[in-house]
């Protein structure tokens, strides 16, 4: 049974007095003890997604779903307390840009000892609870492979680079112990040591405490490495979703096999310097989303129906929404 | 193959001086040589401070080397004298393309400044000259009104790409030029070089973290560590047999990321 499910999540924001939907009917289900990775280029909706989760979308933006449950409650007629309670021990999110993401005008270390919960902290006397605090922090932070954290945990966000931040941030996320880390982007603009070494604590984290993660990146790599089953994302509509190694294997959506031919390190027939295949212009903007399915004008499949939204079809575990998948070579 | 371009010895130092009290961080880079063959990619790869972008500013004479000298066909050019030889035949991207424009000028004035300040070219014929380039990266001449907030980040990126290609360089130097664009969008772009460089000859230098597109695009590899060049060579043997500790690092790393299937 999922622990997090969404079905039909819709969400649509007013521009210049017309309605746009910038998720339309987006399917995600997290089965407990699951890496699953998010998929999509930038602007398709995948930190909305995110922020609906985490309840941090502004007011005048209307969110419905069918269905949007974590372990069973739902979460859109929740009360805002006992959201927030839910979103203080039980989920907890990496933001995409970590440095932005923390307090300008404290040390990192003030800010970790802060996020620790209350019951975790032992002793009775302010001074042993301070201690305490400290002993936890250095844990946490010699944890998620900082070593020097004397100087790490006096310092001020804008000192650090950017993936000493990163793991500073999942620090912080674990500090609550979740049952699901939401990693927004977490490996962007690393160098690849630095991305194996955090994609191994995260997949590392996974494996001993069950930890369920929602993984989400446009690294295909980063993903192909450590994540069970992947849902793609275009344009606020969810293309294609199932398990990765069938995905990878066959991919039955058009925007999917476009995305997985893009990363060359996928394929070891490619001669190099060669051309790449690729969908031809980029994503639109809100303003300008096609109708139907949203891939039509790029898709080099496209006829006529595709101006109608396809429905969801399902081939065992692995559901795409396109009215001529690849696996029907009838065009 | 001829030569191209030629730095021999060049050595930079920096050193940031905030406090008298503390100790000055100095970041010494090289002494570094590099050939550069007409046509030829060559990708730098390593970690954070490593001075990758160090030595591609250098390249490019956006910094002045301390000592050592950097040849462009044979011919010397003076360190500190502003030469106008390299800035028109050594041409750079910026890693945010977007950012490195002018958001106050329309595409148009952007491409057009590098022609006025280095060609003798009338309005007429510069005019002529931009529109040519950006047809050439896939643009349309209606692109010369436009804003950069007009423009979505693979136009932006084909835009910076076309204020490089104006003055027809010799050698294109980029800075992490695939970091921020989407699959796609980086696919796309990958595509444009490729086509750029078959089309002019172009040597094409850049600085990547992604292997795999190292990997595609790259003849030659450069390997750096604190400021040193610790391992160069064809981007097989580098892939292959990698033999100092860096390389050794960051290619077990990029192939314990790529799925098992796809190695044999």
């Amino acid at each position: 049974m999922p622990i997090l499910d969404i079905k039909n999540l819709t969400l649509e924001m007013e521009t210049g007095g017309t309605r746009v939907k910038a998720l339309d009917r987006v399917n995600l289900s997290i089965n407990s003890g699951e890496i699953r990775a998010l998929v999509g280029e930038s602007g398709s909706g995948k930190s909305l997604i995110v922020s609906a989760i985490s309840g941090a979308l502004p007011p005048q933006w209307h969110i419905t779903a069918d269905r949007m449950t974590w372990k069973g409650e739902n979460l859109l007629s929740m009360r805002a307390d006992e959201r927030r309670e839910i979103m203080r021990r039980d989920i907890a999110v990496v933001f995409q840009h970590p440095i932005a993401a923390m307090d300008p005008s404290t040390t990192l270390g003030e800010q970790l000892e802060e996020s620790i919960p209350n019951e975790l902290v032992e002793g009775k006397l302010f001074w042993q609870r301070k201690q305490s605090r400290r002993r936890t922090a250095i844990g946490l932070v010699h944890k998620v492979g900082i070593k020097n954290h004397e100087h790490y945990l006096n310092a001020f966000p804008h000192q650090i680079s950017s993936d000493i931040g990163q793991k500073f941030m999942i620090a912080m996320a674990l500090v609550s112990q979740p049952d699901l880390l939401i990693a927004d982007d977490p490996t962007r603009g690393m160098e690849t040591t630095t991305k194996t070494k955090v994609l191994k604590l995260l997949a590392r984290l996974n494996q001993t405490k069950s930890l369920s993660i929602l993984f989400v990146s446009h690294d295909l790599l980063a993903i192909a490495s450590m994540a069970h089953t992947m849902t793609v994302l275009y344009c606020g509509q969810t293309v294609e979703s199932g398990q990765m190694k069938h995905i990878r294997k066959r991919p039955l959506h058009p925007y999917t096999k476009a995305l997985l031919d893009s990363a060359p390190s996928f394929r070891n027939d490619l001669p190099p310097k060669s051309y790449l295949p690729t969908l031809d212009g980029t994503i639109p903007t809100l303003q300008h989303v096609p109708i139907g399915c949203r891939l039509g004008p790029r898709c080099p499949r496209a006829q006529k129906q595709c101006v109608v939204t396809p429905a969801v079809r399902k081939v065992h575990d692995h559901t795409y929404s396109c009215h001529f998948p690849l696996h029907m070579d009838k065009l | 193959m001829s030569e191209l371009l030629k730095v021999s010895q060049l050595h930079f130092k920096h050193s940031n001086k905030k406090n008298w009290l503390k100790k000055p961080e100095i970041f010494e880079l090289g002494p570094i040589d590099l050939d550069v063959k007409r046509g030829e990619t060559i990708a730098i790869i390593g970690e954070n401070r490593a001075g990758k972008s160090l030595l591609a500013k250098l390249l490019v004479g956006a910094l002045k080397a301390d000592s050592g000298q950097i040849t462009l066909n044979n011919q010397y050019a003076p360190q500190g004298v502003q030469s106008t030889q390299i800035s028109h035949d050594v041409r750079m991207i910026f890693q945010f393309s977007g950012e490195a424009m002018n958001p106050g000028l329309p595409v148009g004035k952007i491409l057009d400044e590098p022609l006025r300040l280095n060609t003798s070219h009338n309005e007429k014929e510069r005019r002529q000259l931009v529109e040519d380039v950006l047809i050439k990266v896939g643009l349309l001449r209606e692109h010369v009104y436009f804003y950069r907030h007009m423009l979505s980040d693979g136009q932006q990126q084909r835009v910076a790409l076309a204020r490089a290609l104006i003055l027809q360089p010799k050698v294109l130097v980029a800075d992490e030029p695939f970091a921020a664009l989407d699959p796609s969008v980086r696919s796309q772009t990958v595509n444009l070089i490729l086509k750029l460089q078959s089309e002019m000859g172009l040597a094409f230098i850049f600085i990547s973290h992604n292997l795999g597109i190292v990997r595609h695009l790259a003849d030659r590899i450069i390997v750096m560590e604190n400021g040193q060049i610790v391992e160069s060579g064809k981007t097989e043997t580098i892939f292959r047999w990698p033999q100092h500790e860096t390389t050794k690092k960051l290619i077990l790393s990029y192939q314990s990321l790529v799925p098992q299937q796809t190695l044999r």
